[in-house]
């Protein structure tokens, strides 16, 4: 294939501008290790004038490409032309060119960057601002509490409890059994007499007042009373 | 080399206090008492010749600042200043309020409150100690030198300029 033919063929298939540069490198045969930035800008023009020729549009991005090659073109060029004044600058004497050698070399400025301490006037202002600051943070707070209004009976556990043990005395005294069905207790069955119910249940047994037994879980809870009680 | 004036320039271009140990690296001089000693000098020939700024030894080191009356006038000339904006106001709290608990400071300015407490202790404008499940916190008589005036005239002022808003 041709260059012209590979140009046409990369306009063709409408690649962005980093396959472009990839299809330069690997038609040019560059050494990616090495590229000579010289031949790349050259080929990556020629792919823009080809474009401009076939009437196609140019992407923004592509241009801003080519114009960045250029510039590094440019810098790379320009170190071989420094490098060329240099030397020539070297063979000429100090005193020719007007320099003293024994001129004590320049170096930059020291730069400090200067803190400085808190002046009366700035802590007042401090404080007023810790003021407004508190101030939205309790403004901020009551309106969340209004928000999550949570309304919590308070409760005597102590006197729940015992009023259980009395529940089930009565219920066991009623029935005439000796172990009855937690949902016997109960009786409705809604969640707030559940736990109502559960709580204290669980500190009666804590107390060594009741046994609890259930043949798996989520099945029926049976209540006894335990010997020192009966 | 001038040790002395050696040492002026390293307080000078320091942007923190400079501790004895790290002055005496600087200088060279293996005792920390020679060098104490020509910090002094550099101190009284400050105060003698009527300077713009002073030598003050803090908790953190010793460095160089402007003196207090000089510091309203000249301070818009360098914006960056040695407390940050949420150490100042903790800072602010505790001397209008002190003795004042960290439970309170933490309730006006949040958790924050705990850094900006240790950072202020470790300047040795406050003071801590342990009371019950928090702390209660004082000035020190280094905050009363930082701004030139008693703990009362600053507590006074911070109260009297607050209630009249």
């Amino acid at each position: 294939m041709t260059e012209e033919e590979n140009i046409l063929q990369l306009i063709i298939e409408k690649e962005s501008w980093e396959e472009v540069i990839y299809n330069i490198v690997s038609l040019e045969n560059l050494d990616p290790w090495d590229i000579d930035l010289v031949k790349l800008t050259e080929s990556f023009l020629s792919y823009i004038d080809k474009m401009r020729e076939l009437d196609f549009r140019i992407p923004a991005k592509i241009v801003f490409v080519a114009a960045v090659l250029l510039r590094l073109k440019a810098d790379y060029l320009s170190i071989f032309e420094e490098e060329s004044v240099e030397e020539a600058a070297k063979e000429k004497p100090f005193v020719d060119l007007g320099i003293d050698p024994d001129l004590i070399q320049l170096g930059l400025p020291m730069r400090r960057i200067p803190k400085r301490q808190v002046t009366l006037n700035e802590l007042v202002t401090a404080l007023k601002k810790a003021l407004t600051v508190k101030e939205r943070r309790v403004e901020r707070n009551r309106m969340w509490r209004n928000r999550i209004r949570v309304e919590i009976k308070e409760e005597d556990i102590t006197k729940r409890i015992n009023e259980l043990l009395q529940e089930i005395d009565s219920l066991m005294g009623r029935l005439k059994q000796g172990k009855l069905k937690f949902k016997d207790i109960v009786g409705e069955w809604n969640r707030e007499r559940i736990v109502n119910h559960f709580v204290p249940l669980l500190h009666l047994e804590q107390d060594k007042k009741i046994k609890t037994e259930q043949e798996d879980y989520f099945k029926e809870i049976y209540i006894s009373k335990t010997k020192n009680l009966l | 080399m001038n040790q002395k004036a050696l040492l002026e320039a390293a307080l000078f271009v320091a942007d923190k206090p400079l501790t004895l140990e790290r002055l005496s690296k600087i200088v060279g001089i293996g005792s920390e008492e020679q060098v104490k000693h020509l910090l002094e000098e550099i101190k009284q020939e400050l105060v003698a010749e009527n300077r713009g700024i002073e030598l003050v030894e803090t908790p953190e080191g010793y460095e160089l600042r402007v003196k207090t009356e000089y510091r309203n006038t000249v301070a818009r000339l360098a914006p960056l200043s040695d407390l940050t904006d949420g150490m100042l106001r903790t800072l602010a709290i505790v001397a209008a309020k002190q003795p004042v608990k960290q439970s309170i400071i933490v309730h006006y300015q949040g958790n924050k409150v705990y850094g900006y407490v240790k950072l202020l202790e470790e300047k040795g404008l406050i003071k801590t100690q342990k009371f019950g499940r928090t702390k209660l916190i004082n000035t020190t008589p280094d905050f009363e030198k930082y701004f030139g005036k008693s703990v009362d005239d600053i507590k006074a002022m911070l109260n009297q300029k607050v209630e009249k808003e």
